[in-house]
């Protein structure tokens, strides 16, 4: 099930809530909210939810095994055998066929398995595991002994399909004692339909005008809106679905961390990945690049550690190799300001750096939303106004009937969207918070707006919209 | 507030949920409008919950049978379209080469005034006619009764939807005025052929109407139309009209693919089997339809899907199936009567319907097929005809054609009347091929023939 269907909106969401306000004590809405979790994902993957209580279980038993182990190796090897597990089914569903179809053919091997499909938001569930043992392992956590309570915490359904990543420190403290409040009500539903309004009124739109374009190389403007499509698609979708967890996880009592801040403002290449999917980048940062030394151990040693954090965070999005490409083409870009261009990326003008930040990410999407490499070279070299056939490069249309009919035919949203994309809206309540009269128009405007969204997007919903979810394959 | 207005969405979003599921008709019906099947409630089985499609299945229905689902899709697709720099009828004419979607069906009343000016518009169409005849005519002791317009009064003449309790629904509806003004129109072009010329008249209904039929056809036992009844009762002998709804209805029923399903032409198909009969009633012994090579374009969203946009639509993504022509055949652009620039006959670089004749060209063109059979034809039309023209090409010379709207034709660039084209060009035959948008009641045969006739 996902947040932006009607399954969800109309009956879903009103009866857990129901069920779950209705009652007092924490351990009985933790039961509801454990068994709406379970029903959220057993709706689409009813085989599969016993994937994900395989893998809680394991992160479950193995931490009380090696915590109980005194032996520093035998419990470093329990750590280590517990980690594995976790990640076997990870490898299993994600990742082992592509690597036995790159690497068995070398070796004389000829297989022909075509990919498991892929359980939606393993990758997701299985990090929040990952970081449940490892906090346990290092101490930071105390083991969790009740195992309904694990589950509700790799369950939970509002982060559940597409994050955020939420460690266990960050709401070891809500699975047993959180409040609620009639503000955090409020604040979280209007958080929540801020989110369903990106999703299906400017996420889905953008998606649909990007299924209308032309092929990517047609011409420089349709090599350019493609791209530039694809961007502000990614990132509404994204950050909408974060935006609605954590307005539901607000109206459940949680206090989930912020996902994205306006990625495309930013003004290095760092910045952006501060800005974007910040938990994913938290978890390896913690669980990656730390525990490989980081930056303590020299400059050469620190691009490595670069490397490999961004390779597998290359990895992590999918078992492809435009995926590791993209992760390296990111992994050297923040070597490269983190050493050689360290000063200059301080000192570059703010509008510059910015300017040069959104052509790298632009670049890099093409590597992340063309999985056929050949058609990722062709997409790149019409960005830059040339095409190659047969070894000969020859200069590509500036402009072709397909794209100027598709820019014609949705010519409002992507501009909306191109300017949601900075963060003008939280500058217009800054604004209004200063000026108590215009504050009280805002919230009455604000009201009325947030009103209509919901009214559109169920609009949207029922007239069956393109309704893809970009980070579903993740 | 904040918080009570909040909770009221919620409970209005429940309330709303619970309500679809209690009283939304849980059957699959069908969607004329938006040319498919509307999702049934899907029943709870084993194999539905094991496979994961009941997630699919539910949203379906939630989102079909959602309460004024019409005006809801309506005022959705209202909303996309306000966000666009091109108009309705852009957005439809860009992707199809065609007319627009929404047809204004004839008033069944008409006002005493329209009636008057009507009589007049009539009286001078016959008129017309009767001149028309008398300059033709070779041999005027053989103009005898059977060859003059009948007066016959017709209230009204529809197309019927049968349904299988023995009623009936009427899906198109002309007043005897517009019956009666079409046939005098048919019947002046009719007058400038030579004695042994026919005019036939094809009133094609669009994909829209035609599977109000496809869709329904178990509760459906077929379609019927009296126009065409009415129209011969009116007409000449000269004139031949044909019932495209008889001759297609068993092809439905069979559900053959003769209409798209996202967009509103009948498909190369369906254009076969109309030529065929027609070709057939005429006397001519046709080429089976095996004789033709095929190729095909998938992937074709046409004007309805441009209309609604709709994702299921568009998972409805047509296939054109292109006849090939059985001889090398050549296409030019016609004016002045004379052969002007080549046109494609088949342009397998468009993927959607211009594939026929690379769409439509003006002011006239014509089709040479490598046949000489000492006959020519003119098809007056629209983009239907162009689907069904190179099914003519064995059977004449030249098929030369003719649209007469105005994003086609200008008189200027025709250089001549319909008359002249018929003399110049030995025009033996006419074939009437209009959709129900250009049809009986429309600008095209009201005004359009009549002005170019001349």
């Amino acid at each position: 099930m996902v947040f932006s269907s009607l399954t969800f909106l109309l009956l879903f969401l009103p009866i857990v809530l129901a069920a779950y306000f209705a009652c007092r004590s924490i351990r009985w809405r933790n039961a509801v909210l454990l068994i709406g979790s379970l029903v959220f994902y057993a709706w689409g993957e009813p085989v599969y939810v016993l994937v994900m209580l395989l893998v809680t279980l394991i992160a479950y038993a193995g931490t009380l095994l090696f915590l109980r182990e005194h032996h520093v190796v035998y419990r470093k090897l329990l750590f280590v055998l517990t980690i594995l597990l976790a990640l076997a089914s990870l490898l299993y569903f994600k990742y082992a066929a592509f690597f036995a179809g790159q690497f068995l053919p070398a070796l004389g091997e000829t297989i022909s398995a075509d990919a498991p499909r892929l359980p939606i938001g393993i990758s997701f569930f299985t990090f929040q595991a990952i970081s449940y043992i490892v906090d346990a392992y290092r101490g930071n956590v105390k083991a969790q002994k009740n195992y309904a309570l694990l589950l509700l915490y790799v369950s939970c359904f509002p982060q559940l399909i597409a994050g955020p990543i939420v460690q266990y420190a960050d709401i070891e403290y809500d699975l047993t004692s959180r409040k609620t409040s009639l503000d955090d009500f409020t604040s979280g539903m209007r958080r929540f339909a801020i989110g369903l309004g990106k999703k299906v009124l400017i996420a889905n739109i953008l998606g649909e005008m990007l299924s209308n374009m032309p092929s990517a190389d047609a011409s420089v403007c349709a090599a350019w809106l493609t791209t530039v499509l694809f961007a502000m698609q990614i990132y509404f979708d994204f950050s909408a679905y974060s935006d609605m967890a954590i307005g539901l996880g607000q109206v459940l009592g949680f206090h989930y961390r912020e996902n994205f801040n306006y990625p495309y403002v930013s003004r290095s290449v760092s910045e952006f990945w501060r800005r974007w999917h910040i938990s994913l980048g938290r978890f390896f940062r913690e669980y990656v690049y730390i525990p490989l030394g980081g930056n303590r151990k020299g400059r050469a040693r620190t691009a490595l550690n670069l490397l490999i954090v961004w390779g597998l965070t290359g990895l992590w999005h999918g078992a492809s190799w435009n995926f590791v490409l993209w992760g390296l083409y990111y992994g050297v870009f923040i070597a490269l300001e983190h050493g050689m261009l360290r000063y200059a990326v301080k000192r570059i003008p703010r509008v510059l750096g910015t300017a040069l930040t959104l052509l790298i990410v632009l670049f890099g999407w093409v590597l992340f939303m063309q999985t056929d490499l050949s058609m990722c070279g062709r997409q790149m070299l019409a960005m830059l106004g040339l095409s190659a056939n047969e070894h000969v490069v020859s200069l590509v249309a500036l402009m072709d009937e397909t794209t100027l009919y598709v820019l014609r035919s949705y010519t409002a949203i992507p501009l909306i969207a191109a300017i949601l994309c900075a963060p003008v809206l939280p500058r217009l309540k800054q604004a209004f918070d200063h000026r108590l009269r215009a504050r009280r128009g805002a919230q009455l405007v604000e009201t009325v707006l947030l009103t209509a969204v919901v009214v559109l997007s169920i609009f949207n919903l029922v007239a069956d919209s393109y309704n893809p979810f970009l980070y579903f394959r993740f | 507030m904040s918080f009570v207005l909040t909770l009221w969405w919620l409970i209005l979003c429940g309330a709303l949920g619970v309500c679809l599921l209690l009283f939304a008709d849980k059957d699959a019906v069908v969607s004329a409008d938006e040319n498919r099947t509307l999702a049934a409630l899907p029943s709870l089985t084993r194999d539905t919950i094991l496979s994961g499609d009941l997630d699919e299945a539910f949203e379906d229905f939630l989102c079909d049978k959602f309460f004024l689902r019409t005006q809801v899709v309506d005022a959705a697709t209202a909303m996309k379209h306000l966000f666009s720099a091109l108009t309705v009828d852009e957005l439809l004419s860009e992707g199809t080469d065609d007319d627009t979607l929404v047809i204004d069906l004839p008033e069944a009343e008409t006002s005493a005034e329209t009636i008057d000016t009507e009589t007049q518009e009539t009286e001078s169409a016959q008129t017309v006619a009767a001149d028309e005849q008398a300059d033709t005519a070779a041999e005027p002791e053989t103009e005898d009764s059977d060859t003059v317009a009948q007066q016959v009064s017709f209230d009204e003449a529809n197309v019927w939807l049968e349904n299988a309790d023995g009623t009936k629904t009427a899906l198109l509806t002309y007043s005897g005025e517009d019956i009666q003004r079409a046939a005098d129109v048919f019947n002046a072009y009719a007058a400038i052929l030579p004695d042994d010329g026919t005019l036939h008249v094809l009133l094609a209904p669009r994909a829209q109407t035609a599977n109000k039929l496809a869709l329904h056809t178990d509760d459906e036992n077929g379609w019927s139309s009296d126009v065409e009844t009415a129209l011969s009762a009116l007409t000449t002998d000269k004139v031949s009209v044909h019932s495209v709804v008889d001759i297609l209805e068993p092809h439905i029923l069979a559900g053959e693919y003769i209409y798209f399903r996202t967009d509103h032409h009948w498909t190369a198909l369906g254009a076969y089997y109309v030529a065929d009969a027609v070709l057939e009633a005429a006397g001519y012994r046709t080429v089976p339809l095996e004789e033709y090579q095929t190729s095909e374009i998938g992937d074709f969203l046409g004007s309805i899907y441009l209309h609604q946009r709709s994702a299921k639509l568009k998972s409805l993504a047509d296939t054109v199936t292109v006849y090939e022509p059985l001889l090398p055949a050549e296409s030019y652009r016609v004016a002045n009567a004379y052969r002007k620039a080549e046109l494609p006959v088949i342009d397998m670089t468009q993927d959607d319907y211009k594939v026929f004749l690379g769409g439509t060209h003006g002011p006239y063109r014509v089709l040479d097929g490598g046949y000489h059979t000492g006959q020519n034809v003119l098809m007056v039309c629209d983009s239907f005809g162009n689907a069904m023209a190179p099914f003519l090409m064995p059977y004449y010379d030249s098929v030369y054609m003719v649209d007469f709207r105005d994003s086609y034709y200008t008189r200027e660039d025709a250089q001549g009347s319909v008359s002249d084209y018929v003399r110049r060009c030995g025009i033996t035959d006419i074939y009437v091929v209009l959709s129900e948008s250009d049809g009986i009641a429309t600008q095209f045969v009201n005004q359009l023939m009549p002005e170019n006739l001349k």
